[in-house]
């Protein structure tokens, strides 16, 4: 960060610019966005994304291409929307890369995929996982190439551990290895929380995964037809199974007995 | 008796390395995942054929655990979806045999004691019109509709990276 409180941060194609007025918001967007990626002296010219931190009438502001986003009363108040904000930056700007919302970490080599929906429980899942040694790639996006792997997005995890509200918890706050290079799949879960349901998991076929990974893409198949070919090649190395499940800790234990990893 | 496929010509077929498939028909707008049972029934009704073919095709793919009534429950599967029309007759116990023009309606039960390794087939269908609901909710959060800036007084830039992020 240089004295004007300013860096730049190139991710998957798009140059973002975040900037802050004072010391904590400076603090804060450099531990929260994108937080794995270098930090760069600003650039001349426009970025894609222009984010930054005002101070103004007793409050901090997020604002995101001169458009006010949230506000709150401290700069960690913004943080959750900093990173949706970031989050879908990225993803509508993707060239190379398809996106599917999946807690997704790396398991013996290989990548493990929850798709879902928001409150899922995704980011439970992946905390679980990361705890028993997996390697974090995402709580939120797999990032899925042409040939069917899976890049790394390790944006910081947002939970909600039972509250309504989520917050923001750095990987490295769970000494996690974070991944640095694409891997295939290895395993699909599609699983459906509820706290009173049992776990009851069966395999579907490599088609009907590819049919959930369609229905948790935030890209349309009209304008990206070409990813059907991206997650055929995903589902292509996977064993993947759907089903039900009750908390994170007991699902991860029978996950890790399934995988024989 | 006869069963052919619906959409002969209008179907984009992928097949994934456990024998299932997955089906773009662009005229319809609609995608679809068939599991290998479902699969195997597929290709046999490549040209149009008779359950009794049909399932001499199948039990080449899964062997002797194909049954009439499963290949019959394979046909009603692809058959409410379109993908296929069929005028099936009643398979008699142990022969190809038929004697109605409607599909035979093998109860679960029954093609479930017919079951080896073989699974029950099935047939999952999506509209573009779907997919793309499902697209707008698969994001990190809710989308929040950005609120103009009180305190700057110079108009927002609005490029078109802009308008995509939907901020202007």
């Amino acid at each position: 960060m240089n004295n004007s409180g300013s860096f730049d941060v190139e991710a998957f194609g798009a140059h973002f610019r975040l900037t802050a007025g004072c010391a904590d918001a400076c603090a804060t967007l450099d531990q929260y966005a994108l937080p794995w990626l270098p930090r760069m002296e600003p650039k001349a010219g426009k970025p894609d994304v222009a984010i930054r931190i005002d101070q103004a009438a007793g409050e901090f502001r997020l604002v995101v291409n001169d458009a006010l986003v949230a506000a709150a009363a401290e700069p960690p108040g913004l943080v959750c929307t900093l990173i949706q904000v970031l989050d879908e930056a990225v993803v509508r700007r993707l060239t190379t890369l398809r996106a599917v919302h999946a807690g997704t970490v790396m398991y013996s080599g290989r990548v493990l995929l929850f798709p879902g929906v928001s409150h899922a429980g995704k980011s439970s899942l992946v905390r679980e996982m990361v705890r028993r040694g997996a390697t974090y790639f995402s709580d939120e996006y797999a990032l899925i190439d042409e040939e069917g792997l899976v890049h790394p997005y390790p944006r910081p995890l947002l939970v909600r551990d039972g509250s309504p509200e989520q917050h923001p918890v750095l990987a490295r706050e769970l000494s996690a290895r974070v991944g640095n290079v694409a891997a295939p799949v290895g395993w699909i879960f599609a699983l459906a929380y509820g706290n009173e349901n049992a776990w009851s998991v069966a395999p579907v076929s490599q088609g009907e995964a590819l049919m959930i990974l369609l229905r948790n893409t935030p890209h349309t198949l009209l304008q990206s037809p070409e990813m059907v070919g991206f997650f055929q090649h995903a589902v292509a190395s996977a064993s993947c199974f759907a089903g039900q499940r009750s908390e994170a800790a007991d699902a991860v234990e029978k996950i890790i007995e399934m995988i024989g990893a | 008796m006869q069963i052919e496929r619906g959409s002969q010509d209008i179907l984009v077929e992928n097949c994934l390395p456990d024998g299932s498939r997955f089906l773009i028909d662009h005229k319809n707008e609609t995608v679809y995942a068939l599991n290998a049972t479902a699969g195997a029934a597929w290709d046999a009704c490549s040209a149009p054929t008779n359950l009794c073919d049909m399932t001499k095709e199948m039990q080449r793919s899964f062997g002797p655990d194909v049954t009439e009534e499963l290949a019959a429950e394979a046909i009603l599967e692809l058959q409410k979806l379109n993908l296929v029309t069929a005028s099936v007759r009643v398979p008699q116990p142990g022969t190809c045999a038929v004697a109605s023009v409607r599909p035979p309606h093998p109860t679960r039960r029954a093609v479930l004691t017919t079951l080896g390794k073989v699974a029950l087939p099935l047939v999952v269908a999506m509209t573009l019109t779907e997919q793309r609901a499902h697209a707008v909710v698969a994001t990190s959060g809710v989308r929040r509709t950005p609120q103009p800036l009180p305190a700057i007084s110079k108009t927002p830039h609005c490029g078109p990276t802009d308008e995509k992020l939907g901020l202007c």
